[in-house]
């Protein structure tokens, strides 16, 4: 572990000594300017609401909800159906079955009290059957007759059997406890059942819309009504209107099932979402309205929303609808729902959320979008800022050190281009043509000049590879001299030249190369011999 | 032919190290290099191809020992210009023309100062 820090100290140093280029520096630079202005950019661009982050969460939670519920909505309501049909088919052969062996018709069986109760018998046979079985809170069977078709509005009372649960929240126990909400007592006597306290002996017609139409054949498929209230109740259903027919098509009465809006509560609750709660909602559609009042309505538990209003689509907004209701705003979503509604009405199961929370969430969203926007870009800045500073200081230090000469010529600089500059002044202050030498400066030269002529023989000789350009340390290998007899002769070359050193040295000699007069430095020519005449030579 | 400093490197090499020395042409005194101990010095080697490596290894840097040995010697013996010989620097006299050894100083009637 040590010797890993060591090393990556090492490195550290090593790539803190290496020469950086100003081109690297102010890459980086630039590049912490260039993450700046994106910064810049994405601020703009959240501020004028740009990709919204918020609104696609809030459309994905609201989707991801719609799908549970549309797919659990589909799924019970066709089971409602399934067990509808198969109600009234079970129901049309007992009629049938009925009705043949007393060989009557469905409309002889008027002002019969016994043979409608022997049909109500039938019903609540069918009728137990499929409560327990559909697991819905109440299922329904009325024939076209009456009891007593003397009484007042006759002809809009109707007998038959309204079974329902006692307690709709408890529809999942194996064996629910109902009560008897239409039919004859005698049934709710035979079978241990309560009679409900708006118990009503018939039904009347005007509770199941659409009837007359099942009866005279107009409507020949099953349909939903519409929300409605039970008769003197709280309870707020939608019914499944079948009609029950003979083998040759007749039609005996109606059954169906029902949806109550307890069961619809209790089923759908409000789910929590980050944005406030969301309700599941099952309604038709009218145009650009979902028409509330007439379906049904989740939990609404934390909205305000209220299930006797009519929504309208004010806004299609890109990821979802904008509604509004005369008391409140909501965002969401729907899909239609492939069930058959009365007179031909399309249902929409439909996702909503208060559009003050979504607002409120948005809104959250976008300021830390903000906030972080604005932290990211003054960072950038301030870094932007010390970079800038980092990079001027050391190219200002270093012209300083240049003016001053403060450093060393072995020493470089880290700035590659500041390294180059401060050779190159260097070099040219080296090959700087001496033309304004001081004139005592004149003075030393020819005094040193004269000096030369001084030496030996044998000190010229190493002096001459002072002057060719040779070190001290290589004259022992070309000269064939060890370096004890080179110092002895630098000695006297020191001595009768009037310096001190071979730095002194090379800086005369320096000096006269500069001034192109090396020749001045030759030794005295020795005089040439005068002619003589041949032969004197002994 | 002029012989060089080279030829006079006599070897003193052991196994453990290498070492080399100059003897002065003139005093016969003799002077030795600097030793430097073999790498492997203390290692025997395990087996047969270990060995066959590490004689090349010890000719290699006997070999760069022989040079630095060289080098050093160039530093402390000046060769004789009128006689050729490499001297040591008590041999060597520092003359008004010619530098030379002290014999060839003493026979030419040269005046001049000893080096070493």
């Amino acid at each position: 572990m040590t010797n890993t820090l060591t090393a990556l100290e090492k490195l550290r140093h090593l790539t803190g000594e290496r020469q950086i280029t100003l081109r690297r520096k102010l890459m980086l630079y630039l590049l912490c300017l260039i993450l700046a202005a994106l910064g810049i950019i994405l601020l703009i661009l959240t501020a004028i609401g740009g990709p919204l982050r918020g609104e696609l969460q809030i459309c994905q939670v609201m989707k991801q909800e719609l799908q549970t519920a549309s797919e659990k909505l589909s799924r019970e309501l066709e089971i409602y159906a399934g067990y509808s049909l198969q109600l009234a088919r079970e129901l049309g052969q007992d009629i049938e079955s009925y009705l043949d062996k007393g060989g009557i018709s469905v409309r002889e069986l008027n002002d019969r009290p016994e043979a409608l109760l022997e049909v109500q018998r039938m019903m609540y046979s069918e009728l137990n059957t499929t409560i327990r079985l559909g697991r819905s809170s109440g299922a329904f069977a009325v024939v076209d007759a009456t009891v007593n078709t003397g009484l007042p509005n006759a002809e809009r009372s109707r007998s038959g059997v309204y079974l329902r649960l006692i307690n709709v929240s408890s529809n999942v126990i194996l064996s629910p406890e109902t009560i008897l909400f239409r039919g004859n007592p005698e049934i709710s006597r035979e079978n241990g059942l309560e009679l409900h306290n708006r118990w009503n002996m018939e039904f009347n017609t005007d509770e199941l819309p659409g009837y007359g139409a099942l009866m005279d054949g107009s409507e020949t498929d099953y349909y939903w009504t519409c929300r409605m209230n039970l008769k003197n109740t709280w309870e707020e259903v939608i019914l499944l209107l079948v009609p029950v027919r003979s083998s040759t098509g007749e039609v005996y009465g109606v059954c169906g099932i029902e949806l109550n809006g307890l069961h619809f509560n209790l089923e759908y609750p409000a789910a929590i979402s980050p944005c406030g709660s969301m309700v599941t909602v099952l309604a038709p559609a009218e145009g650009e309205s979902l028409r509330l009042d007439l379906g049904m309505a989740g939990n609404t538990e934390g909205t305000w929303l209220k299930n006797s209003e009519s929504l309208s689509i004010v806004e299609r907004k890109g990821y979802y609808n904008a509604y509004r209701s005369s008391k409140g705003a909501y965002y969401g979503i729907q899909k239609p729902l492939e069930i058959p509604g009365y007179e031909g009405r399309q249902w929409v199961v439909a996702v909503l959320m208060p559009r003050e929370g979504c607002d409120q969430y948005i809104f959250r969203n976008r300021l830390i979008l903000m906030g972080s926007a604005v932290g990211f870009t003054l960072t950038m800045i301030l870094l932007a800022l010390y970079l800038s500073k980092r990079f001027v200081r050391p190219i200002l230090q270093s012209f300083q050190d240049i003016r001053e000469e403060r450093l060393p010529e072995g020493e470089t600089r880290q700035i590659a281009e500041v390294e180059e500059l401060r050779q190159w002044l260097q070099m040219r202050a080296r090959t700087q043509v001496v033309t304004e030498l001081p004139p005592n400066m004149l003075e030393l030269l020819d005094r040193f000049a004269a000096n030369v002529k001084t030496l030996t023989r044998a000190e010229y000789n190493i002096f001459q590879y002072y002057m060719n350009g040779y070190q001290v340390s290589q004259i022992p290998e070309v000269a064939f001299i060890s370096m004890s007899t080179v110092k002895k002769h630098n000695g006297n070359i020191y001595r009768k030249l009037g310096i001190s050193s071979n730095d002194e040295l090379m800086v005369y000699l320096d000096l006269f190369r500069r001034c192109d007069c090396l020749e001045r430095l030759q030794p005295e020519e020795a005089e040439e011999p005068g002619e003589e005449p041949a032969g004197e030579i002994q | 032919m002029q012989r060089t400093l080279q030829d006079l490197l006599a070897d003193c090499s052991t196994e453990r190290g290498f070492q080399f020395s100059i003897t002065c042409e003139v005093c016969g005194g003799v002077w030795k290099s600097r030793t430097v101990p073999f790498s492997k010095a203390r290692v025997s080697p395990a087996t047969a191809g270990k060995k066959v490596v590490y004689e090349t290894l010890y000719r290699r840097e006997k070999e760069e020992a022989r040079r630095q040995a060289w080098r050093a010697g160039e530093r402390r013996f000046s060769r004789c210009p009128i006689c050729q010989r490499w001297v040591c620097d008590r041999c060597f006299m520092v003359c008004e023309d010619l530098d030379m050894c002290t014999q060839c100083a003493e026979k030419l009637d040269e005046r001049g100062s000893i080096v070493g």
